[in-house]
This record gives structure tokens, C-alpha cells and sequence, in this order.
């Protein structure tokens, strides 16, 4: 990434993101994101049209490697309607971010 | 003998199971009334009287093609469809079929699983009523391992039922008198146990008319698939049909394919494509399908004709579930499917012998069901039992 100097969350973010977007690229196809990379901004629905057998798999993935202080379906199933149809991958990086650092506080 | 009313959305698959049932119904001397949206018309026989509803601009475009499509994860595009037509229409309808029922005077209402004003109203007046279930995905059933989509609706669906004056149920698109299923017990399987009062009929396919215009001398050679895909291609439609051509283009198959003008561009010589297609006449021709997973999937099932399922959305995915499971069918993703793949699924179908078996199979299980003659049945007994205690559910 260029620009401005990141500050250490924001490295933190952006490897998240790339560990999400690689755990995406195999659940979808390689295909389906080589035209479009992923970013923060990617939306769940609208640009990636995963459905439900697929987000079981990144969730499994996101299980395996992030352990149980993430628990991606509970975070789901807190989430309003209109949430789930604009979630963005960055809100899942952020979510990611944020249950680490409470874990490492802890 | 007794009377009847259809309350129906405009929507194609939903309309046609209860059209079956209406001609067999007057056939039998029952009058049968329809209240619908205009929309509807040309899918309801001729002879019953007609209760119109106006159209309404909010739903037209809730179900248009230009709609941005809902998710497909934690059963968010149920959600979607409820909160966005199914609850709107109910309000829009309400009047309507308020009044068609106080004009015609119903012994029973036949109510299709979407068109929940048929059952506010129902229940208002303490009419008898039947589900009709195209899709066999109720409500409840849909969500039962979704808690956070029935959280989304639960305020919704108690707001409509307590503004039309009856007390908010769990699920208000099932009835406690009878509920028609046009699949077989076998095919819903994966739900578990159902009450008494569930009807598995299979297909409703009598007196069911395709309209005419197929070019019948156009059809050459075996093996054959027919390709039909239903109203929902508005996305990916050409996406999807570039594969089917670059999957199927100089196999030795022939490709009937349902597609509207200009979605397949430069088919290739072995296949046919129109804008519409006679399902129901084309299937005894037919040696496989490739369905999204509505109503075609059940009615090819109910020829013991094998299938490729690309679902897109909602009780699609669960259709095609079940028939993968009975081994009749291939699944592959409708957005996602590569020439190669799709190319391998069809070919499956067509030559693994498996797939014929287990259609014979799941076709025997849907005509044992009984069909149009078996939901007529079940309605007219309906309609001479007790009525229910008035503001009943």
C-alpha cells in the first residue's frame, strides 16, 4: 500500500484484510476476484454475492485461524437487516482487529 | 356445492398450482372467484368472477429487475422478500380481498403462502382457509434455524396482523386448517415432521394449458435438455447463458433454452431459444432439465426427468437440496458455474444412470401424491366441515 505512513493499527488492518481477501479468493474462486481485488471497502452481497454455503467456509477459515476469540456467526446474528446487506469486508477486518486487542488486553 | 375463493400474488409459479385446482373445482360444479392484481389474469382460467386488485408502484418495483439483489447468507433474502413484498402487498390487498369476500360470500378461502391479506381476512371474519404452498418453504420453516431473520420480521409480521384486527401468530402464512404442498413427502424431507393437516398433492398439473406458438418441428434429436430458469435472470442472466453456450456448443445434446430476446446472443446451432417455453408439454421430450429450482424442478421431477440445479435464491436453494439429496439432480452455482463444470453436470445427468433412476424414483413418490384431484379434494372437504369459531386463527 502507498501512501501516508500507517500507524501500527493500520498495518494490523491492512494483514487482516490480506488474510481475509486470500480466505475469500479461496472460498469464491481465484476467478472471481482477480478483476476486482478485494478491499476494505468490498460488500458481502453486492460485490461478491457469496451465499450462504460459502460464508459457512470463510467462517470455518476465520475459526481456524483466528481461534475463538473471533466468533464471526454470533457477530452476524447481532446485526440489523439493513447491516447484512452492506456489510463491507472492512467491518469484518475492524471486528477482527478489535477482538484481538481485547484478547491481548485481557 | 360450495364456494371458493383464490387469493393469489402476481407471480407465476404461484398463480398456476391454484388455477389447476380452480378448473377442477368448477369442473366439479363449485364456484370459484379470484381476487389477484391484473398482472395475474392471464394465468387464472376463464369462468370464475374476478375481484381486481390496483396495481401498486411500490411493489412493482420491490419485484423488479432493476432492485439490487438481497443477500443470500443467514436467510437475509427471505428477509428482504418479506419485509419488501410480501408485508406491502398484504397492506395493499387487504381492502380488496376484504371486499371480494363480503361480495361473494366464500365458504372457504385458497390462499397462496405470499398473499397474506387472503388470511388476515380470514381470520377477521372466521372463514375457513388453505394454505397453498408452491414453493413447500413456509415461513416458519424457512427461518427455524434463522433466529436473526425472524427477529427482523417478528415486529413486522405482529404490526400487520394487530392494524387488520387479529392477533399477531408466529407464522401468518400458515393456515390451521389445511396446508397444499405441491412436492412430495420424500422431497421435504429435510424438514422433519409435519402436522396432520399438511397435504403433500405433488404437482397440480391438471388442465393446465401451455399456450400455443412452440416451433414443435424445430425439435430434432435426443438427448435433450430443456433450459428454463424462470423470471429471476434479470442478474447474470447472460453471464449464465455465455456459459450454457460455451458448455454445450457442439456437444451431442440438444439445448431448448427459455431466455428472454437478447440474453443469449449468437447460440450455437443445437439450441433452440424462446423467449418462452411450454414447460409441461416440452417435458415428456425432454431427457434432462437445467431449473433454478422452483416449481419446473418438482413438475421435471414428476416426469422423471433428471435435472442440473443452479438456485439463485430462497426455497430454491432448499428444493434443490432435496432433490440432490434423492440423487435426481446436480447442483452446481448459478453465479459462479464454469463452461467445464456446467459442461460435467449436464453430461452427468444425461448419462449417469443414476440420475434417471432416482428421478423414476422421486416421480413415482410425486404422482402417488395425487396431484390436482387430490388438492380439490381436500379443499371441498374443507369446505363441508364445522366452520371455525368466528376470530379463530
Amino acid at each position: 500500500m502507498g501512501a501516508p505512513a500507517p500507524v501500527p493499527g493500520d498495518a494490523r488492518r491492512d494483514e487482516i484484510l490480506r488474510e481475509i481477501a486470500a480466505m475469500i479468493a479461496e472460498v469464491i474462486g481465484e476467478e472471481w476476484v482477480r478483476e476486482k481485488p478485494i478491499t476494505a471497502a468490498t460488500k458481502f452481497s453486492q460485490d461478491l454475492e457469496m451465499e450462504s454455503i460459502e460464508l459457512a467456509s470463510l467462517s470455518e477459515k476465520i475459526q481456524a485461524r483466528f481461534g475463538d476469540s473471533v466468533d464471526f456467526p454470533a457477530w452476524l446474528s447481532g446485526m440489523e437487516l439493513d447491516d447484512i446487506i452492506n456489510l463491507t469486508v472492512g467491518q469484518l477486518v475492524d471486528h477482527i482487529a478489535a477482538c484481538q486487542s481485547k484478547t491481548s488486553a485481557a | 356445492m360450495s364456494r371458493f375463493l383464490f387469493v393469489a400474488p402476481p407471480f407465476a409459479g404461484h398463480v398456476l398450482p391454484l388455477a389447476s385446482i380452480g378448473v377442477e373445482l368448477a369442473s366439479r360444479g363449485h364456484d370459484v372467484a379470484w381476487v389477484s392484481y391484473d398482472a395475474a389474469r392471464p394465468w387464472v382460467p376463464d369462468g370464475g368472477a374476478w375481484f381486481t386488485v390496483p396495481p401498486d408502484p411500490a411493489l412493482e418495483s420491490a419485484t423488479g429487475a432493476a432492485r439490487a439483489p438481497p443477500p443470500r447468507f443467514l436467510a437475509a433474502e427471505f428477509a428482504v422478500f418479506y419485509r419488501d413484498v410480501v408485508v406491502p402487498m398484504a397492506v395493499a390487498m387487504l381492502p380488496h380481498v376484504d371486499a371480494a369476500v363480503a361480495a361473494w360470500r366464500p365458504d372457504v378461502l385458497v390462499i397462496d403462502q405470499h398473499a397474506l391479506a387472503g388470511s388476515l381476512v380470514a381470520r377477521r371474519r372466521g372463514l375457513p382457509w388453505a394454505t397453498s404452498s408452491p414453493s413447500s418453504l413456509l415461513y416458519g420453516q424457512a427461518l427455524a434455524s434463522h433466529a436473526p431473520a425472524r427477529r427482523w420480521l417478528s415486529g413486522l409480521f405482529a404490526a400487520v396482523q394487530r392494524d387488520a384486527g387479529v392477533d399477531p401468530v408466529e407464522s401468518p402464512d400458515v393456515s390451521p386448517h389445511l396446508v397444499l404442498l405441491f412436492t412430495s413427502r420424500g422431497l421435504a424431507g429435510e424438514a422433519g415432521e409435519f402436522p396432520a393437516h399438511y397435504r403433500f398433492v405433488g404437482p397440480a398439473l391438471a388442465h393446465r394449458r401451455d399456450p400455443d406458438g412452440f416451433p414443435w418441428e424445430a425439435l430434432r434429436r435426443r438427448p435433450r435438455i430443456i433450459v428454463s430458469l424462470g423470471s429471476v435472470l434479470a442478474q447474470h442472466g447472460e453471464r449464465f447463458f455465455a456459459t450454457l453456450a460455451a458448455a454445450l456448443r457442439d456437444q451431442a445434446v440438444e439445448v431448448v433454452v427459455g431466455a428472454p430476446d437478447g440474453v443469449l446472443r449468437d447460440a450455437p446451432p443445437n439450441f433452440i431459444v424462446r423467449a418462452w417455453l411450454p414447460q409441461l408439454s416440452l417435458l415428456p421430450h425432454a431427457d434432462a432439465c437445467l431449473s433454478h429450482g422452483g416449481s419446473f424442478a418438482v413438475e421435471s421431477l414428476a416426469h422423471g426427468v433428471p435435472l442440473v440445479l443452479a438456485p439463485v435464491w430462497t426455497d430454491q436453494f432448499a428444493t434443490a437440496r432435496a432433490i440432490v439429496a434423492a440423487g435426481a439432480g446436480v447442483r452446481v452455482r448459478y453465479g459462479r458455474v464454469g463452461a467445464d463444470e456446467l459442461r460435467q453436470a449436464v453430461h452427468d445427468v444425461l448419462f449417469v444412470p443414476q440420475y434417471r433412476a432416482a428421478a423414476r424414483s422421486a416421480q413415482a413418490g410425486l404422482l402417488a401424491a395425487g396431484g390436482t384431484p387430490a388438492a380439490a379434494d381436500h379443499v371441498i372437504a374443507l369446505a363441508r366441515a364445522e366452520p371455525p369459531a368466528a376470530g379463530g386463527s
